[in-house]
């Protein structure tokens, strides 16, 4: 008999926080890895329109299959995730889904007539134009929807604060500039000096923005505390320290600070741009893994427990 | 035992619930009731008759079972049956179990027809030995418990009440939910936070095995410093009065030989039931030149040893909690008030003492155990409303003579109980019976001697040897003492076993006969009515088990198979037996010789108790017969002028008579020391190496009662719920003291079998620094019980038998047990 | 009518018969405790006590799991205000259970055996339609129950009688007053949930 088979789901958790194992353990991290990847996908569709559009089709393509495919994949029943779309009122999940649909469909009609000619329109046509808007949309909404999808579990308290869904919004930005950094010097064209100085400063806000949030955690009551202290203390403090610290903002920082004095040479700076994509995987973990429900009995209750035993 | 309804859909069980005409649960269910279904449903049971092929038996090894048919198993049997009664029927063993409520009765039966009284309820590790002795004496019923419906202070000493272990659980359960809400008091002593302490008010913590110290300060405190007892419930109700001489023995009456008392406003001596003005409690009296004295008064005496402070180093209660107890107590019992009843005027004594296995499981059980009982005694606790009841008194279903069991003072004036009660003692004879319980009378429920006895005949002067096992549900390798000692003791004889499922036991059997769980047979309520109706419940209450489903495979109800083994082999003597053990009555009586099915004795039995009407059919369609109860049949004490023992004079000339007969034919030196007339604390264990420093306990939790509750998939995944369970709960301090965490695998070695076991540890701060404690029935080996295999740990591993670990009296096994504790390094999966 | 239950836990012992009984009364498969019991030691030797939590669906007034789930499977009854989920709606994406504070959902991943390796037993096979795998169950106040009148199979099976059902919108009721006169809590009032189950101290 395994240690885990001997104290289930929610055994002893009475007095003390629980979690939750669905967004945070076993098939619940590919949720995770799905909210991660629409975030970055979004993102560097975004910078990619903006800087260099051979990206756009790897965004579409980590946007569709990583986050519209995790997100589906998680489903118990794959095959009823239209229910899901057609109740935008009823779920942020619902419309994220949206989102990545439109952000899918847009992007795909936006691409075809760049890859394909002969089609019976063009990226500057009406119809394209509309496709290119459509899609913008899309891809802000889906590094967007995450942070008020944790944000509105109300049960979860560190995850109840209007932070994330700006640390969401900041980590698509970061998590896009990174990625196309990353596919740029893959494909092995020029350095893009500005992109760099973007994935800096979107590093730097993200960075500012994670310690806001801590700082939120340590002062709002005791249970987001014991989130941050679950973050930055205990097991969970690896991946906050060596994914989102070390590989998500030192990295990323340094080597961005070099680059202003300096030239970068392609490994450089697709170090910074998988590091800075490495870095927005570990704050979405580090956040699903710190995010405890309450204690069954409050604070209240075991004020008068131990007046009773004592 | 607890009424339920059972409902099929085409055939198949789909739900069980609590039947609410049942006053006795009301309609509630406890889990291992909701999980009868799992059992029924378990596809590991037993579907034909098996034959052994291996002739070599041990622990672990595998019988090689090959199927046979009925005909084949039963033509074995008989024929093995009849060599046996020819040569000599004593050879002939039933072993039982409770949990196995109709073989349970009727094997014993069967072997009384046979010829052979070698019975062992074996089945009944837990059992309470000298509580039921003790209870058997004072309240005429071997089941006692709190009047819960009007106690304010309850002390109970290791046992689990309303927590579904103890007496009529789920009865026990909600009573007690009651009186909490109600705002009685409950003080638990244990060294375990059981569930009976998380829920009562005091847990005080204790060192296993010194209950009964604490128990004896508090009777000091009350007799000596606060004078809180009733003297009017003495001097009528107790032999508190009796004169005893200086060797302990009573005065008695030269030409009735009666026990003498004095009266104290005639300053002479008279025979106790004479008319007496005042007895006196206190003084020294000469009669006729012999000095005698109240036994009172040397009760009182004799406990001045037993200071609060000596308690405290004893048992690690501070000396305030001691105190506080005896005060509270104390004032608790209300000493001198009435209430009245139903328009009768009867003694108020809120206060109530209970104990079990617990605090009796040592070599000196009885002489703690009357702690307990004085406890309740002094202060006039029984029997009266608030305080502790045993259901004694039953004038019977109204029109008939069935059920009646009357109180009546007997010899010497001392409570007699026809139905259930051990006293007045039977004389000790020459030990015929494996049990010795011919010998040693005083031993009524289940005796452990059969493992010595069995294994050596000679020495114990018992002409001859076992040779043949009927057994039936009760696991003996694994449930009584070290399963090496039972292996054995049983692996030469040859063993028929009725059960479900192949366990432990049934690994040892030559021919395994499949029978029918409780959902696939017909039965009459075997049990005694103390052990389901509490005797405080508002109605009497009798009611029947019948078929829900039909038995598959070639499964056979056991009674049945047992019927037609009796009918091949004892005819006449089984049907003639059965008559008088059921109370059969004309025209309802069997004749002898003649077959009858199973369902024709259950009618017959049904008739001849209640009514010509009330047959089986009329059981069939309304399952409960209940009537209501009287006051004076519940709080019976003021109605029946018997006596009890507050000083125990009886063990005495029967400690002589076992002396005298183990000297003359040259038995094994008994140890009579515990056959003393007033309450003692001697420590269990000494000399044990420093290492094995730690004392084992066996805890019983609230899904498993008994040890094929494991097998249940259902209460399997409900005891995960619990972190208690298959753990073994160590002392958080004692454990970061050995280095061990939360979850480790440790091993505990036994100062006593040297046998181990090991389990995951669960640090806990709810059990006292020097125990350790094991949830019983776990530990499972045996193929045959996947679910149940390898969960929690065997208690029994740790447990020796020998002599030595016998309380002579009760023959109630001493389980105190030293042990070491360590790491397993590496870990075990 | 708002039907809710009061959990008397001065009499709850932890016997877990409601735990059990669920498990049958509903067929549950393994692994799935619709009613569950929670049991923690509090305090230090030798002043310790035990907590006990039996939990289940807490039946919210407000309900985050029906606010959350993006289906629109879970819903709240208007009759008599239990929360329900039609599996046939249900997806499985398990959002609801996230937003549940009560963990009182199941996420029903694959089918069990009870006797592993065994198969199905009558008795698992009677129920199996009732438990769709790939969705999300939970108690539901044993509804077919309450429908005919009867109360849910852990209140008519608990042993110590600590659970009663009934009416929160009548001030007649016994839940009522048993919340009412021993003030009765409920588990994180500050949610805002408002949930259907109280607690008795």
């Amino acid at each position: 008999m395994k240690a885990k088979d001997m104290f289930p789901k929610l055994a002893a958790n009475v007095v003390s926080p629980w979690r939750s194992t669905e967004w945070a353990e076993r098939k619940g991290l590919l949720e995770v890895v799905a909210f991660f990847a629409s975030g970055v996908a979004g993102g560097a569709w975004l910078v990619s329109l903006y800087f260099y559009e051979s990206g756009l089709l790897i965004s579409l393509l980590i946007g569709l299959i990583v986050g519209g495919g995790g997100h589906l994949l998680v489903l118990g029943r794959p095959l009823r995730f239209w229910r899901m779309i057609v109740r935008p009122q009823s779920s942020w999940v619902s419309r994220g889904l949206i989102g990545i649909g439109i952000f899918s469909l847009a992007g795909i009609l936006y691409l075809i007539p760049l890859y394909f000619s002969g089609m019976p329109w063009t990226a500057s046509t009406p119809f394209g134009n509309a496709m290119l808007v459509l899609s913008v949309v899309g891809a802000i909404w889906m590094f967007t929807y995450s942070g008020f999808a944790f944000s509105f579990a109300r049960g979860i308290a560190s995850w109840n604060t209007p932070v994330l869904p700006l640390l969401h919004i900041v980590c698509g930005l970061r998590g896009g500039s990174g990625l196309l950094l990353l596919i740029i010097s893959i494909s092995g064209s020029t350095v893009f000096e500005k992109l760099q100085i973007a994935n800096f400063w979107a590093v730097v806000a993200s960075a500012i923005l994670v310690g806001v949030y801590l700082a939120w955690m340590n002062g709002s009551g005791i249970n987001t505390k014991r989130s941050a202290l679950i973050m930055i203390y205990g097991k969970e403090s690896v991946a906050f320290y060596l994914g989102v610290v070390a590989v998500g903002m030192v990295i990323p920082l340094v080597w961005g600070a070099i680059g202003f004095t300096a030239p970068l040479s392609l490994v450089a700076s697709g170090t910074i741009g998988a590091a800075t994509v490495i870095g927005n995987f570990f704050i979405h973990y580090s956040v699903a893994r710190s995010g405890i429900y309450l204690p069954f009995v409050s604070q209240t209750q075991r004020l008068r427990l131990s007046k009773e035993v004592i | 035992m607890c009424g339920i309804l059972v409902h099929r859909v085409n055939g198949e069980v789909v739900e069980i619930r609590g039947n609410p005409e049942d006053p006795v649960t009301q309609g509630r269910m406890c889990p291992k009731g909701v999980s009868g279904i799992m059992q029924l449903y378990d596809p590991n049971r037993v579907n034909t008759p098996l034959k052994r092929t291996n002739s070599q038996k041990g622990i672990g090894v595998d019988p090689r079972w090959v199927e046979i048919s009925w005909d084949e198993a039963l033509d074995t049997i008989v024929e093995k049956l009849k060599k046996i009664k020819e040569e000599d029927p004593r050879k002939l063993l039933v072993t039982t179990s409770v949990t196995d409520r109709e073989l349970g009765v009727l094997l014993p039966m069967f072997a009384t027809a046979f010829g052979s009284n070698n019975h062992w309820e074996a089945g009944t590790g837990p059992c309470g030995d000298a509580q039921h002795l003790l209870a058997g004496g004072a309240y005429g019923s071997q089941v006692v418990v709190p009047d819960l419906n009007y106690c304010n202070y309850l002390i109970s000493f290791g046992c689990n009440p309303g927590s579904s272990a103890y007496f009529q659980a789920v009865s026990m359960g909600w009573r007690l939910a009651e009186a909490r809400v109600r705002g009685m008091r409950h003080v638990v002593v244990d060294p375990l936070l059981s569930p009976a302490a998380a829920k009562a008010d005091e847990w005080i913590p204790i060192r296993p095995g010194t209950d009964a110290v604490f128990a004896l300060a508090i009777l000091n405190i009350l007799l000596n410093d606060l004078k809180i007892y009733d003297t009017e419930h003495l001097k009528l109700y107790t032999n508190g009065p009796y004169l005893i001489n200086t060797k302990g023995y009573y005065l008695r009456d030269r030409e009735t030989g009666k026990p003498l008392i004095w009266d104290a406003v005639e300053q002479r001596s008279k025979v106790y039931d004479d008319a007496i003005k005042d007895f006196a409690l206190e003084g020294e009296y000469t009669v006729d030149g012999i000095v005698g004295r109240p036994a009172f008064s040397l009760l009182r005496e004799h406990v001045k040893k037993f200071t609060p402070e000596l308690a405290s180093e004893i048992t690690t209660v501070p000396v305030e909690t001691v105190c506080r107890i005896a005060q509270e107590y104390g004032n608790a019992a209300r000493v001198g008030s009435t209430i009245i009843i139903d328009g009768k005027e009867l003694p108020y004594r809120p206060v109530s003492v209970i104990y079990y296995k617990g605090a009796e499981a040592h070599k000196t059980a009885v002489a703690n155990c009357i702690a307990f009982q004085l406890l309740a005694e002094v202060v006039g606790a029984r029997a009266v409303p608030g305080a502790v009841l045993g259901l004694s008194r039953c004038l019977g279903y109204p029109g008939t003579d069935s059920h009646v069991q009357e109180i009546t003072p007997g010899p010497d004036g001392f409570l007699t109980n026809k139905v259930c009660s051990c006293w007045p003692l039977a004389e000790p004879k020459k030990p015929e019976s494996m049990s010795l319980q011919d010998l040693i009378t005083t031993a009524v429920t289940t005796s452990p001697m059969f493992a010595l006895t069995m294994r050596e005949p000679d020495k114990w002067k018992i002409p001859y040897k076992i040779e043949m096992n009927l057994h039936s549900g009760a696991n003996y390798i694994s449930g009584r003492f070290d399963p090496n000692l039972a292996a054995e003791v049983f692996k030469d004889m040859f063993q028929v076993s009725f059960t479900i499922f192949l366990d432990e036991t049934t690994d040892f059997s030559d021919i395994v006969l499949p029978d029918t769980c409780f959902l696939e047979e017909d039965a009459f309520e075997f049990g005694k009515l103390q052990h389901r109706l509490p005797p405080m419940s508002e109605q009497w209450s009798y009611h029947t088990k019948q078929r829900v489903v039909e038995s598959r495979f070639e499964r056979r109800h056991a009674a049945e198979v047992l019927l037609e083994l009796a009918q091949r082999v004892i005819p006449d003597e089984y049907n003639l037996c059965l008559n008088s053990s059921l109370n059969l009555k004309e025209p309802y009586k069997l004749k002898p010789g003649r077959k009858y099915t199973w369902e024709e004795i259950i009618d017959c039995r049904y008739k001849s108790l209640f009514a010509p009407d009330r047959g089986i059919e009329w059981f069939r369609k309304n399952a409960v017969l209940n009537w209501p109860r009287k006051v004076e049949e519940i709080y019976w004490k003021p109605f029946n002028k018997a006596r009890v023992w507050i000083y125990y004079e009886h063990f005495k000339p029967i400690a002589d008579a076992i002396s005298r007969i183990v000297s003359e034919h040259g038995l094994p030196e008994l140890d009579l020391s515990d056959f003393q007339p007033l309450p003692e604390w001697r420590p269990c264990h000494e000399g044990e190496p420093a290492d094995y420093d730690l004392l084992m306990i066996w805890r019983r939790d609230i899904l498993h009662t008994q040890k094929f509750t494991y097998e249940d998939p259902w209460l399997d995944e409900v005891s995960k719920i619990s972190p208690y369970v298959f753990a073994i709960a160590i002392n958080a301090g004692t454990a970061r003291r050995k280095g061990i965490k939360d979850g480790d695998w440790v091993e505990l070695t036994s100062a006593s079998t040297n046998n181990s076991v090991r389990a995951r540890a669960k640090l806990t701060e709810g059990i006292h620094p020097e125990a350790v404690a094991i949830s019983g029935g776990g530990g499972h080996w045996a193929k045959g019980m996947p679910i149940a295999k390898g969960k929690g740990a065997l208690f029994e591993w740790l447990v020796s038998m020998t002599i030595n670990d016998i309380n002579v009296p009760s023959l109630c096994l001493d389980w105190c047990v030293k042990i070491k504790l360590s790491k397993v390094k590496g870990g075990q999966e | 009518m708002r039907v809710g239950m009061v959990i008397d836990l001065k009499k709850c012992i932890g016997c877990r018969t409601c735990v059990t009984v669920c498990k049958a009364a509903n067929f549950l498969p393994p692994g799935i405790e619709w009613a569950n019991l929670l049991e923690q030691e509090f305090g230090k030797y030798p002043k310790v006590t035990r907590v006990i939590m039996p939990l289940l669906c807490m039946h919210c007034d407000d309900p985050p799991c029906v606010k959350a789930c993006p289906t629109g499977a879970s819903t709240k009854r208007l009759e008599d205000g239990i929360v329900t989920i039609d599996s046939t709606k249900c997806v499985g994406c398990g959002y609801c259970m996230i937003a549940c504070p009560y963990g009182a959902r199941y996420l029903h991943t694959r089918r069990m055996e009870y006797f592993p390796g065994q198969g199905l037993t009558p008795f698992e096979k009677f129920g199996e339609h009732k438990h769709p795998t790939g969705v999300v169950e939970k108690c539901d106040f044993c509804l077919s129950r309450v429908k005919e009148g009867l109360k849910p199979a852990c209140v008519d099976a608990c042993m110590v009688q600590a659970r009663y059902f009934g009416d929160f919108d009548d001030p007649d009721s016994e839940v009522y007053q048993l919340i009412y006169k021993r003030g009765g809590y409920q588990i994180h009032p500050e949610l805002d949930t408002n949930p259907s189950v109280y607690y008795l101290p």
